[in-house]
């Protein structure tokens, strides 16, 4: 008996330990864009949500792990709160407050530059990098 | 036979007018808030006008090269969160449109918004485009370009054609676009203007050295186009030995024993004929920043002509 509650109480306490190091966000819908472009077109803009699951403010960093957009295209990122000159190797987020959702975008001007590219973005809570999502952006130009 | 040559010949000039006179320019004009420019080792945030998703931001933004007549559409991307910003030209009236061309129901262009703007190219001359909203922070954060308009047939041969636009920078200013782009926080009461830098062409106005390339066997003029992007009045003063002309006429410039001087208002711009110099003589421009209101000197600085 004694065993049994000795059981529950840790399966318990590793209960709480996992709860406290899982995520505070989510990707809200998929977390793979996939865009095509007709050549000479351009693409506005392809979006990717994350919204704070936590009842408090969080605070998302992210980092490109991933970037094989051919060279001649003309590209640029915005992260929740700010909007980047080029594909920059990191960045954080704007705040984001409880239930609140953020965002990661591109925006690719291709020219007249047929072929293909994926951009990859790590994204985790900066006071718990342990668990972290990946946003993929595929994109190809016809 | 002859009615129809009369015919024939219409639509011939119809064709050469409607294809070289008055065509119409689509120019991209992407906003920015998270440029960033390298001043005396510091990395200082600006605003801006580029016209690429990778290119940093430059003062001024980029240029819009038109003909007079040309029906011009400025298609403005907004790529920064927060307020929106637009697209003005003092003495121009610009029509914000949507990309089908029914009329917008208002100027500003929010984020990852497209404003179209169309209007029809005015009188040759430079200009100067801005940003007017949140006024004159977004301009002084940046937020400005230049528009050359040609005439048809160039008035003048000219060796060389350059722009030197000046500008000043209140860091304390920067942070109040800022604080209003991203917070929609508005200034009570707007600090004291009292720029740290001044510019030209996007660099301290100290570090330019030689401001036109030598005129070698050429005795014909350099094209200046002079804008003044900032908050202060600049006065830009060539030496007297030094051939210069407005390109418009009836509007000499003031000269004394030394100099012949040219005052530009905020926004105010000008373009002036400089003319070769003979011999090996090394002559120097002045260029002072002066303070409006008080009518003080707060920067001045000699840049060699040649």
């Amino acid at each position: 008996m004694k065993t049994f509650f000795l059981s529950i109480y840790l399966f318990a306490f590793s209960c709480l330990l996992l709860g406290q190091s899982t995520t505070s966000f989510i990707v809200v819908g998929e977390n793979t864009n996939r865009e095509v472009v007709a050549k000479g077109d351009r693409l506005d803009i392809s979006k990717i949500k994350v919204e704070n699951i936590t009842k408090s403010t969080i605070y998302l960093a992210w980092e490109t792990v991933y970037n094989s957009f051919p060279k001649e295209w003309d590209c640029s990122m915005c992260q929740h709160g700010d909007c980047q000159i080029g594909i920059p190797k990191g960045s954080e987020f704007k705040a984001l407050r409880a239930d609140q959702q953020g965002f990661i975008a591109i925006h690719v001007m291709p020219g007249s530059y047929s072929g293909e590219g994926t951009v990859k973005f790590k994204i985790y809570d900066r006071d718990h990098p342990e668990y972290f999502e990946t946003l993929t952006f595929e994109v190809e130009v016809l | 036979m002859k009615r129809f040559s009369h015919f024939w010949w219409s639509l011939c000039f119809l064709f050469v007018f409607t294809t070289v006179y008055g065509q119409q320019q689509e120019h991209l004009i992407i906003g920015r808030t998270t440029g960033e420019l390298s001043l005396d080792g510091e990395k200082v945030r600006v605003f801006g006008f580029t016209n690429t998703l990778s290119g940093q931001v430059t003062l001024p933004g980029t240029t819009i090269d038109v003909r007079t007549g040309d029906r011009v559409v400025l298609d403005f991307w907004n790529i920064s969160q927060g307020n929106p910003h637009v697209i003005f030209i003092d003495s121009i009236s610009l029509e914000r449109r949507t990309k089908e061309g029914a009329l917008a129901e208002e100027q500003a262009v929010y984020h990852m918004d497209h404003g179209y703007y169309h209007f029809t190219a005015p009188a040759p001359g430079t200009y100067l485009y801005y940003c007017s909203e949140n006024f004159p922070f977004n301009l002084q954060a940046g937020m400005f370009g230049v528009m050359i308009v040609r005439s048809e047939v160039p008035v003048q041969p000219v060796r060389q054609e350059l722009l030197w636009c000046s500008f000043e920078l209140d860091l304390a200013w920067q942070e109040l676009a800022l604080l209003e782009t991203e917070n929609g926080t508005e200034p009570n009461e707007p600090p004291v203007y009292d720029p740290e830098y001044f510019l030209l062409n996007g660099r301290p106005v100290k570090e330019v050295e030689t401001l036109l390339s030598n005129a070698g066997e050429s005795t014909e003029p350099v094209l200046l186009r002079l804008v003044n992007a900032g908050q202060w009045q600049h006065e830009i003063s060539f030496p007297a030995a030094v051939k210069v002309q407005p390109v418009s006429a009836g509007k000499a410039l003031p000269r004394t024993k030394r100099y012949q001087q040219l005052i530009l208002k905020p926004r105010e711009t000008f373009e002036l004929l400089v003319y070769p110099t003979e011999g090996d003589k090394k002559y120097r421009v002045k260029y002072v920043f002066r303070d409006p209101v008080s009518e003080r000197i707060k920067h001045r600085a000699f840049l060699s002509l040649y």
